[in-house]
């Protein structure tokens, strides 16, 4: 009989709090709809790891195996990153080039924050959680199991909030947007003008990404490139089928891996501390910079233009992608109901993928040689 | 007020207390800890201007490297738009002349 309440004995408050906490993230992704994909699995990993004496994780655990085989090597969001990159077509940036630069400005909540957070915490640990801002978890993941490695006791706290603030796109940006614009500026239209984007330079793109983001940051040759192969996959012509698997089956299989490895690090002796509460705000406070800072620099360049941009499309330049470009579509037309800005938004969207990753590679190149 | 603005201070009002309350937090750890906490947090100023040189530096690079994309975007599609329209103006060159022959 002991042995029926020896488990039962060891449960404290610190896992059902977890589990309340698994919960909710189920809850949001059934229920709310909001990236099941990832807020599923890491809900259902976060109750999986916090029953007391769990076989789940220990040494010999599936969840610390499948840790160490994809997520302390960075190998699975690499590998997500192809599939990733075979679903994105660059074609509103390619025949919009100029839309990119906001993808730059929509990168300030990551530096920004990092100097915020550099205040409590070590550098290293500083960049890692700045990198939340990049919007994209798997940039998050690599950044900060390569400054900080599998033993860090925030890195949990980290993924979850880059995932989790990931989901909350529509609900964090429209304030922002609202707050730093006027209803005038809301209103404006940008005409698409669609070019035709031959073969060629769509194929020659992710190839010239690689090198020239390679050449700048070498760091991120590993995120840009993984990111521009599963592209030349898809646009190449001749692998279709690699394209759909890498689109398909690729990226569903490895983010079901991802969100449940991920949740090793929720387990409560981990992540039941005030860091996470920071980390929590702060990571907050990099999407509400990086929002900032497109619309601000969108602003800014109007100043000097005579055919105005809507400052909207500023903050869909972070890499949360396609939520953030339908965000601003959708305010678009609560404006102007004539206001179609998805062809614009997406590009920058779009842009915002690119410039976060070497923004991700230009943190490492930073920091790796203090570690 | 107007409920967007409601909403951003909310979110930014929870995102600023939590901050403070780890602040605090942290405060008393380090007071037992000899000024830095048993998680490894310390509060140093220091840091913050240290960490404002990659700022302008990280941002300063992001902009270049993608003002750089934006023009070989750009001279690729001059470049390949050349090229191929080249190639078309000799083969209509070739099927002219063919026919006149």
């Amino acid at each position: 009989m002991d042995i029926l309440w020896s488990t039962i004995l060891q449960l404290s408050w610190k896992h059902i709090v977890m589990w309340i906490i698994g919960g909710v993230l189920i809850f949001l992704a059934i229920k709310k709809e909001m990236e099941p994909t990832l807020l599923l699995p890491l809900g259902f990993g976060t109750i999986l790891v916090n029953l007391p004496l769990s076989g789940a994780i220990g040494e010999h655990g599936p969840l610390t195996t499948l840790f160490d085989a994809g997520i302390a090597n960075e190998l699975f969001p690499l590998i997500l990153f192809i599939g990733i990159g075979a679903m994105i077509d660059f074609g509103p940036v390619l025949s919009n080039p100029k839309l990119m630069i906001f993808g730059a400005a929509a990168q300030f909540g990551i530096f920004f924050t990092f100097c915020l957070a550099s205040i409590f915490f070590e550098l290293p640990e500083a960049a890692s959680i700045g990198i939340i801002g990049a919007a994209d978890g798997p940039t998050a993941i690599v950044v900060a199991q390569k400054l900080l490695g599998s033993d860090s006791a925030i890195t949990g706290a980290i993924m979850v909030a880059a995932y989790s603030y990931m989901a909350l796109v529509p609900i964090i940006q429209p304030p922002v947007i609202k707050l730093m614009t006027t209803e005038k500026e809301r209103k404006i239209r940008m005409p698409y003008k669609p070019q035709k984007i031959s073969k060629l330079v769509k194929i020659c793109f992710p190839i010239v990404i690689t090198v020239i983001a390679g050449l700048v940051a070498p760091e991120s040759v590993a995120l840009v490139g993984f990111l521009m192969f599963g592209n030349l996959i898809r646009e190449c012509g001749v692998l279709d089928s690699l394209s759909e698997t890498a689109q398909k089956v690729l990226a569903n299989l490895v983010t079901i891996f991802l969100g449940i490895t991920i949740a090793t690090k929720m387990q409560a002796d981990l992540f039941l501390n005030w860091s996470t509460l920071l980390i929590l705000g702060l990571g907050l406070f990099a999407f509400i910079f990086d929002t900032a800072g497109g619309v601000l620099f969108a602003k800014l360049l109007n100043l000097f233009l005579k055919e105005k941009i809507n400052p909207m499309i500023g903050a869909a330049g972070i890499s949360a992608f396609p939520m953030s470009g339908r965000v601003v579509h959708k305010m678009g037309l609560e404006a102007d109901s004539q206001n179609f800005l998805l062809m614009q938004s997406i590009g920058v969207n779009v842009s915002g993928q690119i410039a976060s990753v070497i923004a991700g590679g230009l943190i490492l190149s930073f920091m790796l040689p203090l570690i | 007020m107007k409920r967007s603005s409601k909403i951003l201070l909310l979110i930014v009002m929870i995102a600023l207390s939590l901050s403070v309350f780890s602040l605090f937090a942290f405060a008393e750890d380090g007071a037992e800890n000899n000024g830095s906490s048993g998680i490894g947090v310390s509060i140093d100023f220091q840091r913050f201007v240290n960490s404002l040189q990659y700022m302008w530096k990280g941002m300063l690079c992001i902009f270049i490297v993608i003002g750089a994309i934006i023009l070989v975007i750009y001279a690729l599609n001059k470049v390949v738009n050349y090229a191929v329209d080249s190639i078309e103006n000799k083969k209509k060159a070739n099927t002219n002349k063919s026919v006149n022959d």
